[in-house]
């Protein structure tokens, strides 16, 4: 009796540990360790050094943008090949990472808007 | 001479205590005695001998016990009349009545008639005791033929109050019948719980083997709620307006982040709860019951993220 209560014991410790494996693969997010975020890739870029704060600044156009506007984003980001920092500024420009006020750079002034094309003068878009 | 006097009217005392049970034995002694008698001259021996033990037991005289010896004498009670025939010779002898000689009579002529019941067990067991009609036979009288009533007996093998073999047997007027019982093989085939093993008793493994099963249960529970954490965020993470291409806006990307850490948490709680279910299941299985359990069958499913176990069977 004690030696069938074992092997119980040893066949439920085994099977727990081989689904260990698996556990965070099924419940969890496969390839999050391949996964970036945008922001931080194109704030790591030479062309965006200029920017103060250039996460937050960014995070928080994002964090106010729409979802269609986001997913279009990440659309384009995706096929221009923006996460290549030659790129990068392709991608800045448009909403939601464009401004229509506070700037740094020409290229974060959103490039299509009610006023057409904006230029950064003296940190605004303008 | 003064010392004496409590001691003494002590047991005065215990005698004028002690007197009125007496006096009322005697005379429950007497109505039975009464009674018996009675149905012997209707010729109902049957329910006439129950009443002459019962008087006898009351009050031990050579009257009733004589009267007990002939009835049973009637009912064929071989082996019980001629116990008694006997106990009246040696009763009659102490008390010097003269009715010895007429009780040793019929002792006598019941020996040739005297079913012999006689148990052959080649070698004693320290742990396993031998009844006849559940009475316990001592291990002297293995192999020795003891007299018995006529008609059904029931020899048992016991450990403790568990009856580890019984046999009926069927003896005749005189005729021996032999019963052979091995000891040794019955032990065998019956081995004694493993609970010497453990250090806890019985009913604490069974109550830790519980109390531990519940817990890695409830953590199995609390695994799955993580795990519908994870689920959520991880279809949060994977919508188009988070992530695209494996890149993925800020929000998206701590999406993902959390469900691998719900998904991380559940899966240690849940390793966590299956090992406790199994030991706390082992613990109640490995626990010795005191009568015999029917089988227990232990089974065990694993989803990932969850699992469970089902016992069936007395525990």
């Amino acid at each position: 009796m004690r030696s069938r209560g074992a092997l119980a014991l040893l066949a439920f410790v085994a099977v727990a540990f081989v689904a260990q494996a698996s556990c965070v693969n099924v419940f969890g997010v496969k390839d999050k360790e391949d996964r970036d975020d945008v922001v931080d890739e194109m704030c790591g870029c030479v062309q965006l050094q200029l920017l103060d704060d250039c996460e937050k600044r960014l995070g928080e156009r994002f964090a106010n943008a729409t979802s269609a506007s986001r997913e279009d984003w990440l659309d384009r980001y995706s096929k221009n090949g923006c996460a290549s920092c030659m790129n990068v500024l392709e991608c800045l420009s448009v909403t939601p990472t464009c401004s229509v006020g506070r700037c740094t750079l020409d290229e974060e002034c959103c490039q299509v808007s009610d006023a057409g094309v904006l230029r950064c003068s003296d940190g605004s878009c303008k | 001479m003064k010392r004496w006097l409590p001691l003494a009217a002590a047991i005065v005392a215990a005698a004028a205590l002690s007197a009125p049970a007496r006096a009322d034995d005697n005379a429950a002694a007497e109505a039975l005695f009464q009674q018996a008698r009675t149905l012997t001259e209707q010729q109902r021996y049957g329910e006439a001998c129950p009443k002459f033990a019962a008087s006898y037991k009351l009050d031990k005289t050579l009257g009733t016990l004589l009267n007990l010896a002939d009835c049973e004498e009637h009912i064929d009670h071989v082996a019980s009349a001629w116990a008694h025939w006997g106990e009246a010779v040696e009763l009659a002898q102490r008390t010097g009545d003269k009715r010895d000689a007429f009780a040793a009579t019929h002792r006598d002529a019941l020996v040739k008639r005297l079913p012999m019941l006689r148990l052959d067990i080649p070698a004693a067991s320290a742990a396993l005791d031998v009844y006849r009609d559940g009475v316990k036979i001592d291990s002297a009288a293995y192999g020795v033929p003891l007299p018995s009533d006529p008609g059904a007996h029931v020899v048992s093998v016991r450990r403790g109050a568990e009856a580890l073999v019984e046999k009926r047997v069927f003896v005749k007027e005189g005729e021996t019948f032999a019963l052979a019982l091995d000891l040794v093989a019955i032990e065998k085939a019956a081995p004694p719980p493993e609970a010497a093993a453990y250090n806890l008793p019985p009913s604490g493994l069974r109550t830790g083997g519980f109390v531990i099963g519940t817990v890695g249960i409830a953590a199995l529970l609390v695994a799955g709620g993580f795990e519908i954490g994870a689920i959520v965020n991880k279809s949060a993470a994977n919508e188009p307006d988070s992530c695209v291409n494996k890149h993925c806006t800020p929000e998206g990307f701590a999406t993902a982040g959390r469900a691998n850490d719900f998904a991380t948490v559940g899966q240690w709680v849940g390793i966590g709860g299956i090992v406790m279910a199994a030991v706390g299941v082992s613990l109640v299985i490995a626990s010795p019951s005191r009568r015999a359990a029917p089988p227990v069958s232990v089974s065990g499913w694993l989803l990932p993220g969850s699992g469970g176990l089902s016992v069936r069977g007395a525990l």
